[in-house]
């Protein structure tokens, strides 16, 4: 019978035994197997979380200051009341895009898609329908803008990708495969981010479809998340470029040269939320909120925006965080209108590359704030809302 | 000698072999018990989810969901006896078409945040 002899290492001689280096080498070749085994097992239990190492790690306050940075960095621009009429009810705003004399406005809870003037405020037009028919919707997850050929992309909960003239009519329906939460849309190329399924969320990767040759590609990582709580904000915004973030993460990813980059990190390692918090987010909402405002925890950074010099975000905490991109310094500041004294204006993103930022205020706000305000709009108090931009100073 | 020399070799070999089997059940068990853990405490957590969150708007209970997401929407600071009090309110939202029971409504929760003038 031919013996296949294993080739255990040995020592040639007596000297060898006291070479540290000859030890070290002897013991991982004996125990190979071994240690393969133990690197196998690691790379099961660390699942990991992160695409790449970002490019820039930064630090931010420990909590929101006056430093009134955004006043000397940002003025006011224009201010659009949107237009209010009962069959023209923006309830909540989901997705805002801007774009040359018009902004279109996806409205959350009643599901619409409205045109507005963004000199007057005015309606224009509502391109949306509910039902289940072609070309209607029950729940319309995102929209976007195709610029080049003047198309609003409606995407829907039955997996749906709806295609719009700015008349209104509804020119194609193209299907997708998953359920996505939101989408954006630059040059020939729909984004579409986070995969939901049940409580879970797939956040590090983008699904994009071409549409002039409609093909599909996907980039970035089939990472899960097991949690469902979002912020009040969007995660995909496009502005100089496609930010995006992760619910639970700390990191911003870009989307340029056809990949994602992991371009900074925002370093809060004490406002992170621990495991066991997380899992309360399913089992015991009520709780994990309370943990989570009581403490100041951020599990969502989010409303990623660029202009020219600045890097714009937000979180479930109060305030905005403003990135100087030349010296790379963190404000975070809560801002305040001087034409709206004592009221609360929230930042929301808007997609567009125009060099501005977007604020809410809500005609609830503007009533609780002043009377005499109110009477200048001529608000009432379930009115749509106010929108305020503020563009970047030269 | 030779002949032991090789006996030792051999048995050296067979515990290598076990041992490297041992690892690889375990490593294979480990995850097996993990991916079982958490699909079944999902579950377990999804139901009790529903429950807590959902604040019913219309009482029609609606079924067949591919997912829920519950969403931060606005949140309103009022100042009562110099203690400011924070209401956030939280839409839940059931989405596309599955297997998950869900409910939409939403949930307001206040808390005091500090004090006020």
């Amino acid at each position: 019978m031919n013996t296949k002899v294993v080739d255990v290492p040995r020592y040639k001689n007596k000297s060898d035994r006291d070479n540290p280096g000859l030890k070290t080498l002897y013991f991982m070749m004996r125990f190979k197997l071994l240690l393969f085994s133990g690197i196998l097992l690691c790379s099961c239990i660390n699942k990991g979380s992160k695409l790449e190492m970002a490019e820039l790690s930064l630090s931010a306050p420990e909590k929101y200051t006056n430093t009134r940075y955004f006043t000397e960095a940002f003025e006011l621009a224009e201010i659009v009341p949107i237009q209010t009429s009962n069959t023209y009810l923006v309830s909540d705003i989901k997705r805002v895009i801007k774009y040359k004399e018009i902004i279109i406005l996806l409205s959350g809870s009643n599901n619409q898609v409205f045109i507005i003037d963004s000199n007057t405020g005015k309606i224009k037009k509502n391109i949306s329908k509910l039902g289940s028919g072609p070309g209607e919707s029950r729940t319309i997850m995102d929209i976007a803008f195709d610029e080049s050929i003047e198309r609003i992309l409606v995407l829907n909960d039955y997996n749906k990708l709806l295609v719009f003239n700015l008349d209104g009519e509804l020119l194609d329906s193209v299907t997708v495969e998953d359920l996505y939460e939101e989408m954006t849309v630059m040059g020939d190329e729909v984004f579409f981010w986070n995969i939901l399924n049940g409580y879970s969320c797939f956040p590090y990767k983008l699904d994009i479809y071409n549409i002039k040759n409609k093909s599909w590609k996907t980039v970035g990582n089939n990472i899960k998340k097991d949690f469902s709580i979002r912020d009040f904000g969007r995660y995909l915004v496009k502005s100089k470029n496609i930010w995006f973030t992760s619910p639970l993460d700390f990191d911003f990813f870009s989307y340029t040269n056809g990949k994602i980059n992991t371009a900074i990190e925002l370093d809060m390692p004490e406002k992170k939320v621990h495991e066991n918090l997380i899992k309360k987010s399913i089992s015991d909402p009520r709780s994990f909120f309370n943990d989570i405002f009581t403490s100041n925890l951020i599990f969502s950074i989010n409303s990623v925006r660029e202009t020219q010099t600045h890097l714009v975000f937000k979180s479930n905490l109060e305030g905005i965080f403003i990135m100087n991109k030349n010296n790379k310094k963190v404000y975070w500041e809560k801002i305040t209108e001087k034409k709206f004294p004592n009221m609360d204006i929230q930042y929301y993103p808007h997609d567009g590359d125009d060099d501005k930022l977007m604020f809410i205020l809500t005609a609830e706000e503007l009533i609780r704030g002043s009377v005499a305000n109110s009477d200048f709009f001529n608000i009432k108090e379930d009115d749509n809302p106010v929108l305020i931009f503020y563009r970047e100073k030269r | 000698m030779q002949k032991e020399f090789l006996k030792s070799l051999k048995m050296r070999k067979r515990i290598l072999s076990g041992l490297f089997a041992l690892a690889l059940l375990a490593t294979a068990g480990f995850g097996v018990q993990k991916s079982m853990k958490s699909e079944a405490g999902l579950s377990d957590l999804a139901l009790a989810n529903v429950e807590a969150l959902a604040q019913n708007e219309d009482g029609n209970d609606s079924k067949g969901y591919a997912s829920v997401l519950t969403t931060l929407m606005s949140t309103h600071i009022r100042c009562v006896n110099t203690i400011a009090i924070t209401t956030k309110t939280f839409n839940v939202n059931c989405l596309g078409e599955g297997d998950m029971e869900c409910t939409e409504g939403t949930t307001i929760i206040e808390y005091e945040s500090g004090r006020c003038a």
